[in-house]
Order: structure tokens, then C-alpha cells, then sequence
């Protein structure tokens, strides 16, 4: 059979098996789309600003979203980017009522650790976002209406200044990049407000008196949608809004005036500094949010896999670019292999089959159900429900808009998609840029294009508004309410007879799920090699007539299996109704006889390009450190020619003798979705081994013994920067109490103890030895033997003996209990809120349980850090701390070796084994 | 030519930094009648420095920092031409430090001109101020007016390249110039409180106050002809038996030693906490208090003027009630 024909049949074959699937899950399943928001409440004050309050109680916390409708299309004329210079200064101005820094002191004193609001700016809006916990919702409240009305009174020339070369950043895009507007400019013309986006910016012209006159003018009530979701009371966040934002004067904006593209399509030339030849065809479409919007991000998804499939570019985008007046969807081809014509008749191919129905239903449902699944994923956050929520009522599309926009994704189908190509896509392109690299070629502005002179749109001037002058005297901040207390979600967690375990979390109301099935490697020694390539090897086994990676794609999941040190470790992120036919899928390979052998030369090839690529992380060669302390172990330290030389030599044999074994090791599952215990009970058992399987004993591997000492790599280091010192790298690592155990509690607190920042902290340790700060960086590291703090560092090599002298200071200050109350106080309300958003997201949560079923621990108190964080007390943080000492340290260097020896020397230190690297390369110098 | 490079000498004469005393009260000379009356310009604010002014065209705003011994000098203000006469209005502040004598600074702001033709003590609510006219070091003739405020002063001017000034024009903008102290939220993290306090005085810390007992001692000194102060007190109460009111009373007799007298008093509750509002009389000052007493801690608000009238005005009143604790 010609292979052409092979594969539609096939793919019919698989289409018709996946489509009674479906709809049998969509029979069974009648999804709740609801994300957990449990009511809105929507309102408008007098001054028009509209105000959307959620209530979701997942969490005790509450994100805010301020939403003005003025972008990067309202810019004035040859002020370019003054959208862009405003969101970066928003953040930090001060006003009458509060200096810049007054803000992070109200919120310390009310408790709670200051985060700087995000402002994000786009073409047609500006939003200011923000997450507090629930007690400081009044407080926020009021910083972000004094804010509002009183911001532009910090708007002088120097903060202009400070902010101008981030915000021409922000404007100035080479030609390729998703944010470029030449696409626009392409496909809308310079008449179109979009289309004009790219003309050069002349901010540094700005003045301050003029931007401060445009902050009151555009960033007001009548332009804004405030939107609050998480753990509030409605009624009382209703009255603290009313009270605080309802006195704000306010003068409405006018939205840029949707202009028709003109007919005639433009074809673009432009030479940037890009790295290769690029190409793009865009259409003007549907508008954000409108009826076929999401369906374009679906062909998007579909045309980027069957086009990526084809191997024609080094790189394929296809996207929606959806804006609020109207979108743009772009293809474009990065690094033609051939020629731009291939790839646009290839596209031309693509659209046509899809216009036909010609490509396979399973395919369509499956992108959907991705893309409801990325959104889903997206949703889970407080401060993405709060955007998608601001931005729906600044459209008129009202609140609502998560479980509208869910299920609009999750009700597409070949047909409707077939009818969207047709309306939106099947005729010319309405423009097509291409872009010829050369280094010399400006980055942006009008350079681009060689005697362009069409006039360009420009956005009217509105003249200054007489706004309502406020009465009174500011109110002062809010008191605070009662604490909340927090609540993880739980699940059961079972151990089955045959030693299999089930760990499950119900999450409703978005629609995806997470499962990570966890098979450890049984204690025969065996290749290093192995796991790499067998995970290589199983995503490409086959199912159905195409791979499990293939099938899994099909279904809408996402697919990704790994073979560290301890065990086969397999994820999935699927829709919920689709999490049967995943796990069939994959139980299905798990349960084959002999794993795929025609792939084994190409997944070997595969892994050893991903062990080159590992070997160029600048923050994770910590694990080296750590395998050259415990040399008898699995854990223990291979060099890269020793790594790859172990790929080269595995032989299919050895994984085929390998397989069986594995089969029969016992399963982990940990599970998240939007499941009774029944379903995800009945769901586990399609994936762990059935009950009569015999009961596999957990083989306990070899204990690993770390053994504290210096651990030095050897390499001649090239310095970073002309007439500056070759520089090092170290990691130290600290042995931690076990994870999720009381003593270990404190140990979340340390990484904020190592910030420079800290009053009389490691910063004034460093000053007093003549240190400058060093690049870093700090966690926790969790493995099953044992837990470590790290701190890793990159200095100049005279630094390190004095960097090392000052950390050493600052520990032995901490042990003593040298540390501000306040500082303690910010790092539990920082460590809080940030496991508390953890606790959020799905992929966290399936995180957590997987560290919980290393641990041994139940699955709540993986989730329980937030509350247990709380609870530290300074004496058991300088308790721990006294444990930090460098002798009991693992500490692994990267440099010159002879002078880092004399540098230990100086901190009473040396080195206990010396390794040596092959020289580094200057590529992989700039990249640390 | 730059607001700074106009004022060097008086950037360096105003460096000098000996601890602020009262003026020696100069006589209060009324500011020149209002002779001008064209049509009001629109009101130009800015609130973050306390200026409000009528300008007779859109005015720039300008920023400088001058390096002094004791640390900088931060200049903020706004200037505008019409034709060949320049007008600008700026704050000259130390950052909250400490600065020299009303009357050492009013003495140098003469060194502004190359040659002063008039001299005139004048003054802005109660802050003392002079008024001069003459030629700048480029001949051109000039017009000014400066103000004592807080850590700083303020400079108006206008200045003419060709020919006489336009003095009507140069009224009106003097005289549309209000300046109003501005005042912000502090916050107070070790104690777990905030209070509004006026931002462009001296700022007194707990070495100047002598309280390095007190987890929070603060003073915001404005000088003027009433030396206006706003001070912020905290103190951690030991564990003794005492009730709120009787430390209250302790407090008060301790005052009376140092020869303050209570002239008037009126308990009051705020949140959970008792509390006493307190008008005291000294030999030279007259002061408000507001004590609040909770189990653990002792706060006091405390106003401080020359005169009993000057502590009853709003200002006074918006202080004591600004407290927050949290």
C-alpha cells in the first residue's frame, strides 16, 4: 500500500475509533465550566467605571484587575509607545497621599508582604493586576483608587527617564517576534490603527506635564472595569468599591474608530537582524471574542502541527492575533527549507482540506480540547480569571465570559470549523511580509520599509476633560477584618492490594485534568542510559495505528515521559472527559509485549541531543555536585563523554530483557480533575495494574549517602566581560530535615533569607568584606533520599573568597537569631501566598502529590505548607540555621581549579575531589 | 539658563545646618496689592509639591539634584516664557534634613540678584518670605519672591530679557501662586500603624528626640512663624497593673512636672483602645495630644504651635484622627 494511502486510512481508522469515544464521553459528561466562581456581581458607579466582584473561595485570597480601555492604538501622534512608557511608570509612582515606597510599608504594617502590581499593555487596552490576600483587599482597594485618581502627581521628568528605555523595549520589535505589528501593518494597511503601530516612536520628546495630562485624562473611571474574584464578601467589597472608587472624577474616552483594510493586498519587504529568511501571510478576522475568534485559534493549532509535520520551515507560527476592533491570523514559515512558495502552497493545501472537511474530526476535537485545556490551565490562576473577566466586560461581552468561552471551545467541531476557514481564510491573503536577515538592519520604525509613504492612521487627540474635581478629604485606609484560614483540597489516597497507589485531588470547575503515573526503576543495576532512551522509546510505541505521543494529541493531551535517577515518570494533561481514552492508550503501551524497536535508533539519537542540551544549564549542574558526594550511589556523578558514551553503547536487547521487570514494578498515580472519588477511582484502575497482578514488593534502592565536601570541576573559564576576572560557579547545599515534617518547616523560609535585599542582611555582609553582589539563586531541593537548601552563585574568582566569607557571616548571624521582625514576617507572608497559589494550579497540585508519594506523606500536607509556614516561629529558623555551616555542606565549584583552591584556602576550606571539564565555550560563558 | 545654575550661591549658603530656630517673627508686611486683573489662566496644581499657580502660558516642569556637604539639594518646579519674559516657581528641598536659620536664609536670597534695588520682608500664611526686584547677573531686570517652608524654600521669579518687565503680568503670577504643605500617609511597620504627617518639614528621629526607647519616635518640623510640628510616638507598655486611664493620668502628671499645664481634656475610645484628647499649655508653645492605650502599647499623636489658634485649624484636627493600626 502506497504510504500516502496508509496513513488516511489509518487515520480514518482512528478517527472513527476516537469519535464514538467522544461522544461517549460527552454523553457521560456534562462538564461544570463554572472555574469555582460561585457568584458575580456586576455594577456600574456614577462616574461609568463598570466593577465586576467574583466570589471564589479556593483560596483566601482576592486578584484585582483594573482594565482601561486605552492602548498602543490611542497613542498620539509621533508619540509612539506613550501607552507602553505609562504602564511602566504606573507601578511606581507616587502620590500626593503616598510616596512610591510608602506602599510597601502600609501593607508591611497591615502584615502582609508588598507585591508591585503587573501592567500589562496592548493594543487596546492597558490592565493593572494585582494579588492580595483576602485581609488586605480594603487596604489594596485603597492604594489602587488613590492610585487611580492621584497617580499622575508623581509624573515628573526623571521618572520619565528612568522608564524610557524599557518602554521603548516594549515598543520596538524585530519584524519576526509574535508582538511585531508589521502583520497588522501587512494584512490592515497604514490607515488601520493597528496597521500603524509600527511607525517609529519619538518618546524621548515626552514631557512630563503633558504625560501626567494624558495620565488624567485616558486612565480614569469612565475608561476602566475593575474586577475583583476570590475569597470576598460581595456585599462588603461592593460598599468598600462604592466608598472608595465612586468619588473618582472621570471623563469617557473614545475608542480608535474601526477603518475598513483597504482591498488591495500589500506584500511586504524588509531586511531586520533576524538569524534566517522569514515569511508570513496574514487575513484580517473575526474580532476578540467574536463568534468565530476561537474557532481561528483552533485551525491555528491545527494548521501549526500539519504544517510543522511537513518539514518545510525550521520554524512554523501559526497564529490568531486577536484584537478588540478586529484580529489577524498569521502563518508564518521561519528558515524556509525550500522557498516561501512551497511553504505558502503548502499552507494554501492545508486551508483547502480544511475548508473541505477534509481533515480528520478526531484531529479538530483534539486541538479544541487543547486549547480548553490551556485555557483551563490558565484559568485555574486568580489573576487570569480576573484579566479574562475585565477584558469580556471592557467588550460588552459581560462577565460570565470563562464558562461562555469554555464551552465555546469545547463545542467545536469539524463542521463549524470547516464553515470558519471558509468565511474567514479562503481567499488571498490580505497581505504577506517577508524579511531578508542582515545584521546591520535597524530593529524597528519606519527603516523597515524602503520609501513607504502611505499615510498612516493617527490616533484624534481628545482635548483636556473638565473632570469632576473630588470634594472632601481623602478616607483613610480601612481597618482589617478577622484572619482567614486556609483549607487545601483533598482527596483519597489509596493503596491497593497488589501495592499499586492512587493519590487524587478533586478540582472542579475548569476543564482539564492531570495525572503522573510513577513506576520506580527496579534495584538491579542497570544501564544510566536506559531510562532516557526507554521514555524516548515509549512515547513512539504504537497505538492504533500511530504513536501513543500521536494518539495522545488526538485526544487533546498532552504527553511527556522522563526517566531520572528513581523511576519512569509519566504526565498527562488532558481534557476530563478524555482522560479515559489517554489512560487506555497508555495502559495499552505499558502492557505491550516488546517495546518498538524500529525506534530505538532514533530515540537514542534523540536523547543524546537532550544531554548536550542539559549539559549548557547554568543552574541545574548542582546534581553533579551532588553525584560527586555520593559516588556509590545511583545518584552518582557521570561526566558528559561518559553519559553520551552510555547512550551509544545500550543495545535494544538490554531494554527488551529490561521490560518485563518493569512491567511488573509496582504503580504510583497521582490524579487532579473534576472527579467524585468514584470516577477517579474507576479512572486509576484503566491505568495501574488490575488487582490480580501479583503484589510487587517496593524494592528499596540502595540508600544514597551525600558526603559533605568541596567538589571542584575543573575548567579554564574565559571572563564574561573584557577586563573583568574569568568568573565561577558554585552551589552549596545544605542537608535539610525531611520534607513535610515540622523541623523542615523553616527550611521554606530560608531562600528569602539568603536575598541580598534584607535589612542587615547577607547585603550588609557583603559590603562589610568588600563583596559585590553576586548573581544568584535559592530553593529547596527535594529528591527521596534527601533534601537540600541551595544556594548557587556566579562571581568574578576574586570574588569568591569573599563572597564565601560574607555568607558564611550572614548564616552564623541567622543561627544567632540576627534577623528583623519584619523581614520574618515578610518571608511567611511571601512563602504563604505563594503556596497558596500553588495550591491552585492543577500542575502544582499533581506536583505536590508526587513529592508527598516520595516522601511518603498523605497528600493534604503536601498542600498544607502554606499553613504550617505560618506557624514558624524566628527561634526554629535560627534553630535550623545553625545546622547551615559549610562544613556540612556539599559544595561543588566550576573554575580554574588552582585558584579556587587558594580562594578556599582563605574561607578555611578545600577541595575534596577535583574533576576535570573540557574547556567551556564562550556561547555556553554568555549564557551564564 | 537653569533654575540651578541661577541659585548656586544660595545652594550652598542654604547647606549650612545648624538646628532650626524660630524666626525672630519679622514684621508681617502685606504682600503688594493686586493692581492686575486679566483674565484668570487656568489653574495649574502640583499637589506632590504643594504648588497651586495661574501661569500665564503651559508650563514645563524641571527637576535638578545639587550636591551639597551635607548631602543633596532636590529642586522641583515649573517655568513657562511669553515672549522675552521667563516665569518660574520652584521648591528647593534638603530631603527632610535639618537647615539654617529663617533669617540666614532669608538674608542670602538677596545674593539671587546681582543688584537688589528693593528689599521687602513679606510673608505667605506663616511663612516668611522677601520680596526683591532688580537686575540679575545678565542685566536683564528680575522680580522675585522667596519663602522659608519647612526643610527648604520656595522661589518665584520673573525675568525679562529686553526692556522692562511686564509687571502686571508678573503680579498675577505672583499672586495667583498658593503654596499648601503636602501631606502623605507614613507607615509605620515595626508598630503596626500609619498616620498622615506633612511631608516637607525636617524630619526628627529618635536621636534627635532623644526616645531610642520608643519603637517609633517621628517629627515632621515646619518652622514658620508658628515652628508647626507633628510628632508620632510609640512605646511598648511594661506588664504592670495599671488601667489605661491610670497611666493616662501618670502621663499627665509627668507633664505638669515639666511644666506644661493641661488646660483642657476629654477622654475618648477608638476601636478597642482608650484614649485621651490633651491641650496643653508651655511657657513658649502650645500643644495637642491624643493618647491611645492598648494592653500592649502606648501611642501618641502630639500637634505642637506658638499659638493656641494654630493648633485648632483643620491640619491639626486631620492628624490626630489619621491614625491606623493594623
Amino acid at each position: 500500500m502506497p504510504f500516502g494511502l496508509g496513513r488516511v486510512a489509518c487515520t480514518l481508522g482512528l478517527c472513527l475509533g476516537l469519535s464514538l469515544a467522544v461522544g461517549e464521553a460527552r454523553a457521560q459528561n456534562n462538564p461544570d465550566l463554572s472555574a469555582g466562581i460561585e457568584s458575580y456581581r456586576e455594577l456600574t458607579l456614577a462616574n461609568g467605571l463598570r466593577v465586576v466582584i467574583a466570589a471564589d473561595h479556593r483560596v483566601p485570597q482576592v486578584a484585582l484587575a483594573i482594565d482601561y480601555a486605552v492602548g498602543d492604538a490611542l497613542d498620539p501622534p509621533n508619540q509612539r509607545g506613550l501607552a507602553q512608557l505609562l504602564g511602566k511608570i504606573l507601578p511606581k509612582l507616587a502620590t500626593r497621599h503616598l510616596h512610591a515606597d510608602e506602599r510597601p510599608r502600609l501593607l508591611a504594617a497591615a502584615g502582609f508582604k508588598y507585591e508591585a502590581p503587573t501592567v500589562q499593555v496592548g493594543p487596546d487596552a492597558t490592565i493593572v493586576t494585582l494579588q492580595v490576600p483576602a485581609e488586605a483587599l480594603e487596604l489594596a482597594l485603597w492604594l489602587e483608587a488613590d492610585r487611580m485618581e492621584f497617580a499622575a502627581d508623581g509624573i515628573t521628568q526623571t521618572t520619565l527617564s528612568e522608564a524610557l528605555p524599557q518602554a521603548l523595549e516594549a515598543v520596538e520589535h524585530l519584524p519576526n517576534e509574535p508582538a511585531a505589528a508589521v502583520a497588522f501593518h501587512a494584512a490592515l494597511g497604514r490607515l488601520h490603527p493597528y496597521g500603524a503601530l509600527d511607525r517609529p516612536s519619538q518618546l524621548q520628546t515626552a514631557k512630563a506635564t503633558a504625560v501626567a495630562e494624558r495620565l488624567r485624562r485616558y486612565y480614569n473611571p469612565a475608561s476602566a472595569v475593575l474586577v475583583l474574584v476570590g475569597d470576598l464578601d460581595p456585599e462588603r467589597a461592593e460598599q468598600a468599591v462604592r466608598q472608595l472608587f465612586g468619588r473618582l472624577p472621570s471623563a469617557p474616552v473614545q475608542p480608535p474608530p474601526a477603518v475598513r483594510r483597504s482591498s488591495t493586498p500589500r506584500r511586504l519587504s524588509l531586511t531586520a537582524p533576524v538569524p534566517a529568511r522569514f515569511g508570513a501571510s496574514a487575513w484580517e478576522t473575526a474580532s476578540f471574542l467574536a463568534p468565530d475568534d476561537a474557532g481561528l485559534d483552533v485551525v491555528a493549532t491545527v494548521l501549526t502541527r500539519r504544517l510543522h509535520a511537513r518539514a518545510l520551515c525550521d520554524g512554523i507560527t501559526v497564529a490568531q492575533r486577536s484584537r478588540a476592533l478586529t484580529s489577524v491570523f498569521v502563518a508564518a514559515c521561519d528558515g524556509p527549507k525550500t522557498t516561501l512558495d512551497a511553504f505558502r502552497a503548502a499552507l494554501g493545501e492545508e486551508l483547502q482540506a480544511l475548508a473541505e472537511g477534509r481533515v480528520p474530526a478526531a484531529e479538530i476535537e483534539g486541538a479544541a480540547l487543547y486549547y480548553a485545556a490551556v485555557l483551563g490551565d490558565r484559568y485555574d490562576d486568580l489573576l487570569g480569571r480576573a484579566q479574562a473577566i475585565a477584558s469580556s466586560v471592557r467588550l460588552g461581552q459581560g462577565a460570565q465570559i470563562i464558562p461562555k468561552l469554555l464551552a465555546r471551545y469545547l463545542a467545536i467541531d469539524a463542521a463549524q470549523l470547516a464553515a470558519i476557514v471558509r468565511r474567514q481564510l479562503l481567499r488571498p491573503a490580505d497581505g504577506t511580509f517577508e524579511i531578508t536577515p542582515l545584521a546591520s538592519a535597524p530593529r524597528a520604525g519606519d527603516a523597515y520599509f524602503t520609501g513607504a509613504s502611505e499615510p498612516m492612521f493617527q490616533a484624534r487627540a481628545e482635548p483636556p476633560a473638565l473632570l469632576d474635581a473630588p470634594s472632601g478629604d481623602w478616607p483613610r485606609p480601612p481597618a482589617n477584618g478577622a484572619p482567614h484560614r486556609f483549607h487545601p483540597p483533598t482527596g483519597p489516597s489509596d493503596t491497593l492490594a497488589n501495592g499499586d497507589q492512587l493519590r487524587f485531588m478533586e478540582r472542579f470547575g475548569t476543564p482539564v485534568s492531570h495525572a503522573r503515573l510513577q513506576i520506580p526503576w527496579p534495584a538491579a543495576a542497570q544501564s544510566p542510559a536506559l531510562g532516557l532512551v526507554l521514555a524516548e522509546l515509549l512515547s513512539k510505541s504504537p497505538v492504533a495505528g500511530t504513536t501513543l505521543e500521536e494518539a495522545l494529541r488526538l485526544l487533546g493531551a498532552d504527553l511527556k515521559i522522563r526517566g531520572p535517577v528513581d523511576e519512569l515518570e509519566i504526565t498527562l494533561t488532558a481534557p476530563p472527559s478524555r482522560m479515559a481514552p489517554a489512560f487506555d492508550a497508555l495502559s495499552s503501551v505499558l502492557a505491550q509485549k516488546q517495546l518498538p524497536s524500529a525506534a530505538f535508533d532514533a530515540a537514542k539519537t534523540s536523547t543524546a541531543d537532550w544531554i548536550t542540551k542539559k549539559d549548557d544549564d547554568p543552574w541545574t549542574w548542582y546534581w553533579d555536585a551532588l553525584g560527586l558526594s555520593a559516588p556509590k550511589s545511583r545518584y552518582r556523578y557521570l561526566s558528559p563523554p561518559a553519559r553520551k558514551l552510555a547512550v551509544e553503547q545500550l543495545k535494544m536487547s538490554e531494554l527488551s530483557r529490561f521490560w518485563p521487570t518493569l512491567q511488573r514494578q509496582p504503580r504510583a498515580l497521582e490524579l487532579v480533575g473534576p472527579y467524585d472519588n468514584a470516577t477517579a477511582r474507576s479512572l486509576a484502575a484503566r491505568v495501574l495494574r488490575p488487582a490480580s497482578a501479583p503484589v510487587a514488593r517496593r524494592l528499596a534502592p540502595n540508600h544514597a549517602l551525600f558526603h559533605a565536601g568541596v567538589y571542584v570541576f575543573d575548567r579554564a573559564s574565559e571572563p564574561s566581560e573584557p577586563n573583568q576576572a574569568a568568573s565561577v560557579s558554585v552551589c552549596v547545599l545544605w542537608p535539610l530535615p525531611g520534607w513535610a515534617t515540622p523541623a523542615h518547616y523553616p527550611a521554606h523560609l530560608l531562600p528569602w533569607f539568603l536575598r541580598p535585599e534584607l535589612t542587615d542582611g547577607l547585603g550588609a555582609r557583603l559590603a562589610e568584606h568588600g563583596a559585590r553582589t553576586p548573581y544568584w539563586q535559592s530553593n529547596t531541593v527535594l529528591n527521596q533520599e534527601q533534601d537540600f537548601l541551595r544556594y548557587s552563585l556566579r562571581v568574578p574568582i576574586d570574588q569568591l573568597a569573599p563572597v564565601l566569607e560574607s555568607l558564611k557571616a550572614h548564616l552564623a548571624r541567622l543561627a544567632e537569631g540576627h534577623f528583623s521582625p519584619s523581614d520574618f514576617a515578610n518571608a511567611i507572608a511571601v512563602e504563604r501566598q505563594f503556596q497558596m497559589r500553588q495550591s491552585l494550579s492543577g500542575q502544582a497540585m499533581i506536583a505536590a502529590l508526587a513529592r508527598a508519594a516520595a516522601h511518603d506523606k498523605q497528600g493534604d500536607e503536601a498542600l498544607d505548607i502554606a499553613l504550617q509556614v505560618e506557624r514558624v516561629s524566628p527561634k526554629a529558623l535560627s534553630e535550623l540555621a545553625q545546622h547551615l555551616t559549610f562544613d556540612r555542606a556539599t559544595i561543588g565549584v566550576i573554575g580554574p581549579a588552582a585558584r579556587v583552591n587558594e580562594a578556599l584556602k582563605t574561607v578555611g576550606l578545600q577541595a575534596t575531589t577535583v574533576v576535570q571539564l573540557a574547556p567551556e565555550t564562550a556561547h555556553e560563558g554568555a549564557a551564564r | 539658563m537653569t533654575a540651578k545654575s541661577r541659585f548656586g550661591v544660595l545652594l550652598l549658603l542654604a547647606s549650612s545646618c545648624t538646628h532650626a530656630r524660630p524666626p525672630q517673627a519679622p514684621a508681617a508686611h502685606a504682600p503688594p496689592v493686586l493692581a492686575h486683573t486679566a483674565a484668570q489662566s487656568p489653574l495649574f496644581e502640583l499637589p506632590a509639591l504643594g504648588l497651586e499657580v495661574r501661569p500665564p502660558a503651559p508650563m514645563d516642569l524641571f527637576e535638578s539634584d545639587s550636591p551639597l556637604p551635607d548631602g543633596m539639594m532636590h529642586t522641583q518646579g515649573v517655568a513657562c516664557s511669553v515672549g522675552t519674559q521667563d516665569y518660574f516657581v520652584a521648591r528647593y528641598f534638603r530631603g527632610a534634613r535639618d537647615r539654617a536659620k529663617d533669617e540666614v536664609l532669608l538674608e542670602n536670597a538677596k545674593h539671587a540678584l546681582a543688584v537688589v534695588s528693593r528689599a521687602t520682608p513679606i510673608k505667605m500664611g506663616e511663612w516668611p518670605g522677601i520680596e526683591l526686584e532688580g537686575k540679575t547677573k545678565n542685566q536683564h531686570d528680575a522680580w522675585l519672591r522667596f519663602y522659608v517652608v519647612g526643610d527648604g524654600f520656595w522661589i518665584a521669579q520673573v525675568e525679562r530679557s529686553d526692556g522692562a518687565l511686564d509687571r502686571g503680568a508678573a503680579r498675577a503670577f505672583f499672586d495667583s501662586i498658593v503654596l499648601r504643605q503636602p501631606w502623605s500617609v507614613h507607615a509605620f511597620p515595626e508598630a503596626h500603624f500609619s498616620a498622615l504627617m506633612p511631608d516637607g518639614g525636617v524630619r526628627l528621629g529618635k536621636k534627635e528626640l532623644n526616645a531610642a526607647d520608643f519603637t517609633v519616635a517621628e517629627a515632621s518640623w515646619l518652622g514658620g512663624s508658628e515652628t508647626r510640628a507633628y510628632f508620632v510616638w510609640a512605646i511598648p507598655l511594661d506588664e504592670g497593673s495599671l488601667t489605661p486611664d491610670e497611666r493616662m493620668d501618670r502621663g499627665l502628671e509627668a507633664l505638669n512636672r515639666d511644666g506644661n499645664r493641661v488646660v483642657w481634656q476629654a477622654p475618648l475610645a477608638f476601636d478597642d483602645a482608650r484614649g485621651r484628647d490633651v491641650l496643653l499649655e508651655s511657657k513658649k508653645s502650645w500643644t495637642r495630644v491624643r493618647f491611645l492605650v492598648t494592653a500592649s502599647n502606648l501611642y501618641m499623636l502630639q500637634a505642637a504651635a506658638r499659638t493656641k489658634d494654630d493648633l485648632l485649624d483643620e491640619a491639626v484636627l486631620r492628624f490626630l484622627t489619621s491614625i491606623r493600626w493594623y
